[in-house]
């Protein structure tokens, strides 16, 4: 390669990288900017707001609880076994660790029935804004459940796989739960261009779990 | 679209069954790492890859466990005489004990892979867990009533498996002992007294020109001397009999120049059986490569990291020092407090006195003479010597240490006191003890009280 050849290629690199970065900081102040719209847009009334605003909750408390189980150590063990309340039992005692997880997986499994509604049309009582409610609620509640499953161990190995897949899998849900419920305020093509970031992520984290949790359950057993 | 999503779908399915692969795959010993909960306790850590070390079945689950914790424990225990054995809980008037606690159990007591929760010895309850059963004593001993809830086994008083030196009894019978007893001598090793016991009778003695070595394998002569002053010469032990065959043809037992620790087993079985239960040869045991000292969790010497743990790291070949092995081996690797105290200890004096004949055998204190003492066991009403190559079993709660090594010297209220300070231990001993365990003393005052109610009993 010569000289010239090489000074032209690093020029263009140098110009797409570049354009891409700033590109980047487009579309984080075009969120940004978005976000402070969609704070100044009238908000809709009656029942559609209802249910709007119980999905940022759900989203905005699933967020919160992410951040709790990445952010504050683990739950220290009791000192004591005949005084206090000895929470970390939760944690401990292997039949109450297999309640939890077996709740864990119920309160997944539930959740996931959002992904059969959308795709058989038969099953169509009550509303798809419903169901998406009851499926962020219901992934709020399981955070909950992974506290007391985990008490907020991150664990190694495959558990930390697991706990992170999991964490994720929350995390672009509750991204997706707060853009889903404010798209309607905001009908702007970047705000659907971040959804479907937020639908794929969600989408593509799922795909680990069932063969995490499997092998979480199996060598639970095995050994 | 819709091929787009079916794409999808194929993907995500491929994918899965690739992950599922592989961890199946992992699952079936082959990266058995990936499966590991959690940090492994101290006294597993070395064994933390052989998992079928104690996961011996798939599928197994607590039965599975236990039994693995018996087979590398369970003489342990019984030569303890545990005070709190599996009998004591399967008798029905202690089932509402068993309720509150399930002491049947190992892994009640002793979870692995739970580093936020092990304690001392590998205990993953809380301190107070006596109070479980024990919950009366507060009450029904006035002696007992200010002591903390936690204090039962950390204190120097009590010790739930290996009571031996702290029972009542025991304590009474040793009150007003002199802290260091004027005479004392451990008892003689003699191994070829344990080989006869066992069947094999002695050889006549070897010396230089006797060696074995196969023609063309020219030993050096430096080996062949080092070897003829030693007690494998002494008792008739030759080249090939650790070796193997000096005849080419014979593929049997081929002669290998550096032969494994199953030479050494073939004279020295319980002495290997005790190395590979303890942690320096734990390793070996499992099938693993040998521990070094480098993968140890205690302070050791840059210098040594590398060094493979079999026999021959104490028991250098061909020069079987017992000396050295008692010593210098130890003092090489290990590079702690305790040990780097010992050379100005009053122990390591009274060493030195011995080995350079100042003083009587079995006067002076080596590591081994604590860490890898002379136990004395009977066969066939002849009471024999041996030394026990597990390091582990008298090490923690130091207690353990005091009936079978330190009573040899020194009383028992001098003994607690010296292994509750923690300070003192660090000095390796050199200085007077500045805790005091007040067992000795609360055993005499009952003892006093018992005496006088029965004198007034009509």
């Amino acid at each position: 390669m010569n000289l010239s050849k090489a000074n032209y290629e690093y020029s263009v690199n140098a110009e797409t990288l570049s354009r891409r970065r700033q590109k980047s900081v487009q579309s984080t102040l075009r969120l940004a900017h978005l976000f402070v719209r969609r704070a100044a847009t009238p908000k809709p009334r009656g029942s559609d707001r209802r249910a709007g605003d119980s999905l940022v909750h759900a989203s905005i408390a699933a967020a919160i609880l992410v951040a709790v189980i990445l952010c504050t150590g683990p739950m220290a063990y009791s000192e004591s076994l005949i005084e206090g309340l000895q929470i970390d039992r939760w944690w401990r005692d292997g039949v109450l660790m297999q309640i939890s997880g077996y709740t864990l997986l119920g309160l997944s499994a539930i959740g996931l029935s959002l992904s059969v509604r959308k795709r058989w049309r038969r099953l169509s009582r009550y509303s798809f804004r419903t169901w998406r409610l009851a499926h962020a609620v219901i992934g709020a509640l399981s955070l909950i459940v992974l506290i007391a499953h985990s008490g907020l161990h991150l664990g190694v190995g495959l558990n930390l796989l697991l706990m992170l897949n999991y964490l994720g899998l929350a995390s672009a849900g509750a991204v997706l739960g707060y853009l889903t419920a404010t798209d309607g305020t905001v009908p702007s093509p970047a705000w659907q261009r971040w959804k479907q970031r937020a639908v794929s992520l969600h989408l593509w984290l799922f795909w680990l779990f069932p063969v995490l949790t499997a092998f979480h359950i199996l060598t639970v057993y095995w050994y | 679209m819709r091929k787009k999503r079916w794409a999808s779908w194929i993907g995500w399915g491929i994918l899965t069954v690739l992950s599922g692969g592989y961890l199946t795959y992992a699952l079936w010993g082959q990266n058995e790492g990936l499966f590991v909960i959690g940090q492994t306790s101290d006294g597993h850590y070395q064994i933390e890859l052989a998992c079928n070390a104690c996961h011996t079945e798939p599928f197994g689950g607590g039965t599975v466990l236990q039994d693995a914790c018996i087979e590398c424990h369970g003489e342990e225990l019984k030569s303890a005489e545990d005070s709190h054995p599996k009998r004591l809980f399967t008798d029905p008037r202690n089932a509402d004990r068993v309720a509150a606690i399930d002491a049947k159990r190992c892994v009640t007591c002793h979870q692995e892979h739970r580093p936020g929760m092990t304690r001392a010895m590998g205990v993953t309850i809380a301190d107070d867990h006596c109070m479980l059963c024990h919950a009366g004593v507060r009450t029904e001993r006035p002696s007992h009533r200010d002591f903390p809830t936690t204090s039962c086994a950390t204190g120097g008083c009590h010790n739930y498996h290996d009571n031996r030196a702290l029972y009542e009894d025991f304590l009474i019978k040793h009150l007003d002992q002199a802290a260091t007893f004027p005479q004392a001598t451990l008892p003689p090793r003699d191994l070829g007294a344990v080989l006869l016991a066992t069947g094999k009778p002695p050889r006549p003695p070897l010396g230089r020109a006797q060696q074995d070595a196969p023609l063309g394998l020219s030993a050096h002569p430096r080996l062949i001397t080092a070897w003829s002053v030693t007690a494998h010469a002494r008792g008739g032990i030759n080249c090939t009999d650790c070796h193997g065959s000096k005849a080419a043809s014979d593929k049997a037992t081929p002669w290998q120049d550096k032969p494994g620790a199953n030479a050494c087993r073939e004279c020295h079985e319980t002495e290997s059986d005790g190395f590979e239960r303890g942690k320096h040869g734990m390793r070996l045991k499992h099938h693993l490569p040998p521990m070094t000292p480098e993968s140890a969790r205690q302070p050791m010497k840059p210098a040594s990291a590398q060094k493979d743990l079999t026999c021959n790291s104490c028991h250098r070949a061909h020069r079987y020092d017992t000396n050295w092995a008692a010593v210098a081996a130890c003092t090489g690797c290990h590079d702690d407090r305790h040990t780097r105290a010992y050379r100005q200890s009053p122990h390591a004096r009274l060493w030195q006195r011995e080995i350079t004949r100042q003083d009587r055998p079995g006067s002076g204190v080596s590591c081994a003479t604590c860490h890898l003492p002379r136990e004395i066991f009977r066969r066939e009403g002849q009471s024999l010597v041996r030394i026990q190559h597990n390091q582990n079993q008298n090490l923690r709660p130091n207690e353990k240490m005091a009936r079978g090594v330190c009573l040899t010297c020194h009383g028992l209220g001098f003994t607690l006191d010296a292994l509750a300070d923690r300070t003192l231990i660090d000095k390796n001993f050199n200085g007077q003890p500045k805790r005091q365990v007040r067992s000795l003393e609360m055993a005499e005052e009952r003892n006093v009280a018992s005496l006088k109610s029965e004198e007034k009993r009509p």
